[in-house]
């Protein structure tokens, strides 16, 4: 019984390691890491999801809310989610370059999508810098020494501090696949890539949530 | 090595950057589209338009750069879990607008 199991988990990880290995019905050639990747951002998403909500919900039910756009710096926000998007383009092409086993690509892209990172995240500390001097503060919110509803500015740094947040794990975690792809462990053929696939995901994600949260908390 | 599945030696770098040119011009249509749709009565149809193109971008991020379009069908399941929680949401909102 026991010898049995063993040399199920054996061929478990001879197939993880051959690339060309019996694909698995219903995942594919899918690593384990990339299906627990993917099941976190379902479950991030959702939790987004559930910010998102209640911020639309106490926005539709407040007479008083003011135009996000006259507070919000929107030309600023744009440079910074063309930034993002810009970081993504960078992203998918250092997991390229782990693919064709290119370390000078991996490494090349993998730092322009750590500086797009940590540029969107000076502009959110400009940002928050400059708002937080107007008034708009966590917990009270006023304009031009007027007070507006307290729920803009509660929403606004639930929202897009969740977001930077992620922003930040994700720049420490493409730091530390930084450091491996500058060791060459990515770059050795076979699955080596997928850490940079990774990591990739969880980027791609951030992205895609900052379009979402962009359209909702600035431009509607 | 299957065409229906992930390319170990990296897919369309054009493709890429065609879905990134994509991104950034629907971003530009975007940023227009408060200015084009200004006023009280204009509010639906600017709303029912940000929200369309912000979803466009995400799906696109999610098909191309995410991968999920040489997946296969279960993790494409997984990653559309969270769109019940939106499903559930136009249900409700349904519920209050013809209850």
């Amino acid at each position: 019984m026991s010898t049995a199991h063993s040399t199920t988990a054996d061929s478990a990880i001879d197939t993880s390691h051959d690339h060309e290995a019996e694909e698995c019905p219903h995942f594919g050639q899918a690593t384990g890491g990339k299906i627990a990747m993917w099941m976190f951002i379902a479950q991030d998403g959702m939790s987004f999801g559930g910010l998102l909500l209640a911020y639309g919900i106490l926005r539709i039910t407040s007479a008083d809310w003011p135009i996000p756009a006259e507070i919000l710096g929107i030309h600023l926000t744009a440079i910074a989610t063309f930034l993002l998007i810009c970081s993504s383009l960078s992203m998918v092409m250092a997991v390229d370059g782990a693919k064709q086993q290119n370390k000078a690509k991996t490494v090349r892209w993998l730092l322009v999508t750590i500086l797009g990172g940590f540029s969107f995240l000076g502009i959110q500390a400009y940002e928050y810098t400059h708002l937080v001097g107007e008034g708009i503060t966590f917990t009270t919110s006023t304009w031009k020494g007027q007070p507006i509803n307290n729920l803009f500015g509660s929403t606004f740094y639930a929202v897009t501090g969740f977001h930077g947040l992620h922003v930040t794990a994700g720049v420490i975690y493409l730091l530390c696949i930084f450091k491996g792809a500058m060791a060459g462990k990515y770059t050795q053929g076979g699955i080596s890539y997928s850490h940079v696939e990774l990591v990739g995901l969880f980027w791609h994600f951030v992205d895609l949530v900052w379009i979402l949260v962009f359209t909702l908390i600035y431009l509607l | 090595m299957t065409d229906s599945h992930e390319d170990k030696h990296g897919n369309d770098v054009g493709t890429y950057v065609t879905v990134f040119l994509v991104l950034a011009f629907l971003t530009v249509i975007e940023l227009y589209v408060p200015d084009v749709y200004s006023g009280p009565e204009r509010q639906h149809p600017k709303m029912l338009l940000l929200v369309f193109l912000a979803v466009a971008k995400a799906l696109i991020v999610a098909y191309f750069f995410m991968h999920l379009k040489w997946e296969k069908k279960w993790l494409k399941w997984i990653a559309i879990m969270p769109v019940y929680m939106g499903l559930f949401t136009i249900l409700l909102m349904l519920e209050s607008i013809y209850r």
